[in-house]
């Protein structure tokens, strides 16, 4: 494994504690955000550093061979490759519909009185253009790879 | 699209694993190929044929269509 991994992993897991203890001791509106991020960041940190003392042991490395040999495969495996492109595009499309069916909810929730008129403005604005951003941005990447092959 | 993968790999003393390996593909794209459920790309049929080094179609079976037949 590489040693880019082992500073990867301490940079992330100091600066995660870091973040932390801030979030403890500094008493600011975005504690509990600073306590979040640095949750985010201990926690891959700690685990690349296990995986880098784990993998660096002699005993270990025919196995590490084996498995990194494994990960190329699996990258490149054409089934696995059409898989990953078909669940992205059921993904897509159903993001896209959830997208419309909590634009209905919320306005619906609004009209009923459930929620704030502001909030709830402010949520379906939010949907649709992230709707309508998602939709141009599926529409333009397909023009651009139908160009490109 | 039917094929002779399985019965050719067996002919070779070969389990899934170490076939996939040799091809470098994952075993369970070959577990796919082999049951019919999923068809290779050109690419890979063509490096299934080289491993076995046989025509492309003596593997994989096609049924041909005449386009020149009158509807």
């Amino acid at each position: 494994m590489k040693k880019s991994n082992f500073w990867y992993g301490l940079v992330s897991s100091t600066m995660g504690a870091g973040l932390i203890v801030l979030g403890f001791f500094w008493n600011t509106p975005v504690s509990s955000l600073m306590c979040g991020c640095g949750g985010a960041l201990l926690g891959p940190g700690l685990v690349q550093l296990w995986k880098y003392r784990k993998w660096t042991r002699p005993e270990n490395a025919d196995t590490y061979r084996e498995r990194l040999e494994q990960e190329q495969i699996d990258l490149r495996d054409e089934r696995k490759n059409m898989l990953r492109d078909r669940s992205g595009r059921y993904a897509y499309v159903f993001g896209l519909m959830l997208c419309a069916v909590s634009i209905l909810t919320f306005h619906l929730l609004e009209a009923l009185g459930i929620v704030e008129e502001t909030a709830a403005r402010l949520v379906v604005l939010y949907l649709a253009a992230y709707l309508i951003i998602q939709y141009i941005a599926g529409f333009t990447v397909y023009r651009w790879l139908s160009k490109k092959y | 699209m039917e094929n002779r993968v399985e019965q050719l790999r067996k002919a070779r003393c070969l389990n899934q694993e170490d076939f996939a390996r040799s091809i470098r593909v994952s075993r369970q794209t070959v577990s796919s190929i082999e049951n019919g459920k999923y068809n290779p790309s050109l690419e890979l049929a063509f490096t299934i044929s080289d491993f076995f080094g046989l025509p492309i179609d003596e593997i994989f079976i096609h049924e041909r269509r005449d386009f020149n037949e009158k509807k």
